[in-house]
């Protein structure tokens, strides 16, 4: 206890000294001075540092700028992205394959019908024809159709690929054979190449098999 | 008594003259035998008789047919189509008037077309060069069978090759069944370039026709087609809707008629938690 006493006697005493060698009266007066002095008066700014365009103390203002601008930059690309492929898809045409096939499918349906329609006409034609017939351009008339026929035939092709076709392919591929056949010796067409050709026709049934054919393509739509 | 005499002579002589004429040389009759056999189909049997044709007959004035029908045989022989277009070439090379054999000489070019399209789909890429070569032959028929040709190749890059000629046909071809196929073709290629296209049509023509399919919330079909081909779309509509349609009481022509009535006509059909919409824009 009595060095804890006597401990406290010394502090005490360097406290008396340490309070004797303060100014009490200028105090007040200093403190102000270091606490607001400083910002009381603000360092004045020179004209070219006025009118430097980045000045340091605004840099984190010009960072957040720059940093919104591109946010929402990228915010209206990824807007107006979204919506552009619905405006596009609107206003344009699309279908999947699978549709597409359908619908080729049933053009090819159509037209071979077609196709056998007009074939099965020139067919009667040239069945019936007589030597008589070729002096009215019988031949030449003949010719000028299987032509067309041929163009046509190209077209129908691909879709008689199609196995639900294959029936159509099968006879318009021979009905495609007589008509090149025709198409080359019409020129001259006669009396026996015209019998060989009837008899081609009436051998194989040309006809009998067009409307059969026929009647099936009209019964399945796609 | 002698002018009798004179005149039975004539008329004898005349029919042994008229009959050696009438009698068809060896090379011709070789040649029918192998059209009769092409006919019926029977490929191998046709080529061999041709074949001795074009050996023990050079100089046959059927040597030019003959050539054309070998290439068609081998053409329907599976395996042999690189032959048959080898074949195919060498016809078009021989031909000496081409005017004359304009029918056999399109077919050739055409199943030239046909043939490296197939070997090209079983990965023979340079047969792609035959196709594309044809896409601007001056002969239309030529020229525009390549095209669709080329359409059906999956490899956009490649296909696309087909669009100034699909394109083509649309604008100036006055075949509407031409114009169809072409406008098929442009929407498997490239739908863009069909909405580009002006076909010369009436407004009305313009116009898309809309499918829309709707089961269970989901949408099964959904089609942007051109006005133009309207028929065909709806007749390709899957036979499931197709009978949900019958049973409504709508058939195509009532359906095309309905759609062209107004503008803003738009057919629904309701049935079982399915929806089909069809309207034009």
């Amino acid at each position: 206890m009595r060095k804890v006493i006597d401990a406290a006697g010394l502090v005490r005493g360097e406290m008396e000294k340490a309070m004797a060698s303060v100014d009490w009266e200028a105090l007040p007066a200093k403190v102000t001075d270091y606490v607001f002095g400083k910002t009381a008066r603000p360092r004045r700014l020179t004209i070219g540092e006025r009118l430097r365009p980045i000045r340091p103390v605004l840099i984190p203002a010009y960072a957040g700028i720059v940093l919104g601008i591109i946010l929402g930059s990228l915010a209206t690309f990824l807007i107006l992205k979204r919506q552009a492929p619905s405006a596009v898809a609107d206003n344009a045409f699309f279908a999947s394959p699978e549709f597409i096939d359908r619908v080729e499918l049933e053009m090819a349906r159509r037209q071979t019908l077609d196709y056998l329609q007009k074939s099965q006409y020139l067919l009667l034609d040239l069945a019936q024809a007589s030597s008589l017939d070729k002096g009215r351009g019988m031949d030449e008339l003949a010719s000028g159709r299987a032509k067309d026929l041929l163009a046509k035939k190209k077209y129908l092709n691909p879709q008689l690929e199609n196995s639900r076709m294959a029936k159509a392919k099968a006879i318009c591929d021979q009905i495609e054979l007589l008509f090149l056949e025709l198409s080359q010796i019409s020129d001259d067409l006669t009396g026996v190449e015209m019998k060989r050709i009837q008899g081609m026709i009436e051998d194989r049934r040309l006809l009998l098999k067009i409307s059969l054919v026929e009647k099936e393509l009209e019964e399945s739509e796609v | 008594m002698r002018y009798i005499k004179f005149g039975i002579g004539v008329v004898l002589l005349a029919s042994l003259c008229m009959g050696a004429y009438a009698q068809i040389q060896p090379d011709e009759r070789l040649f029918e035998e192998a059209k009769v056999l092409i006919f019926d189909k029977k490929w191998e049997t046709a080529q061999e008789k041709l074949e001795n044709l074009l050996d023990r007959y050079p100089q046959s004035l059927m040597k030019e047919q003959a050539l054309f029908y070998r290439a068609k045989c081998l053409s329907e022989r599976t395996g042999r189509e690189k032959e048959a277009i080898e074949a195919y070439d060498s016809y078009i090379r021989e031909v000496k008037n081409p005017e004359k054999n304009a029918s056999l000489m399109e077919d050739s070019e055409i199943s030239i077309i046909d043939l490296a399209y197939g070997l090209y789909e079983k990965g023979e890429k340079r047969f792609l060069d035959a196709i594309e070569e044809r896409l601007g032959r001056p002969n239309k028929v030529v020229s525009y069978y390549a095209a669709f040709k080329l359409s059906y190749i999956k490899d956009k890059t490649v296909s696309n090759r087909a669009v100034p000629v699909l394109r083509r046909i649309i604008e100036s071809e006055q075949d509407a069944e031409l114009k169809d196929r072409a406008k098929i073709a442009l929407l498997r290629v490239d739908p863009g370039a069909l909405k580009a296209v002006g076909d010369g049509q009436s407004k009305a023509h313009a116009r898309i026709l809309k499918i829309q399919v709707v089961e269970g919330g989901k949408k099964k079909l959904d089609i942007n087609i051109p006005w133009a081909l309207a028929d065909l779309a709806l007749q390709a509509i899957p036979d499931e809707e197709k009978s949900v349609m019958r049973k409504k009481g709508y058939d195509l022509d009532k359906i095309i008629n309905e759609l062209a009535k107004t503008k803003s006509s738009i057919i629904e059909i309701n049935e079982n938690g399915s929806v089909i919409k069809i309207w034009i824009e």
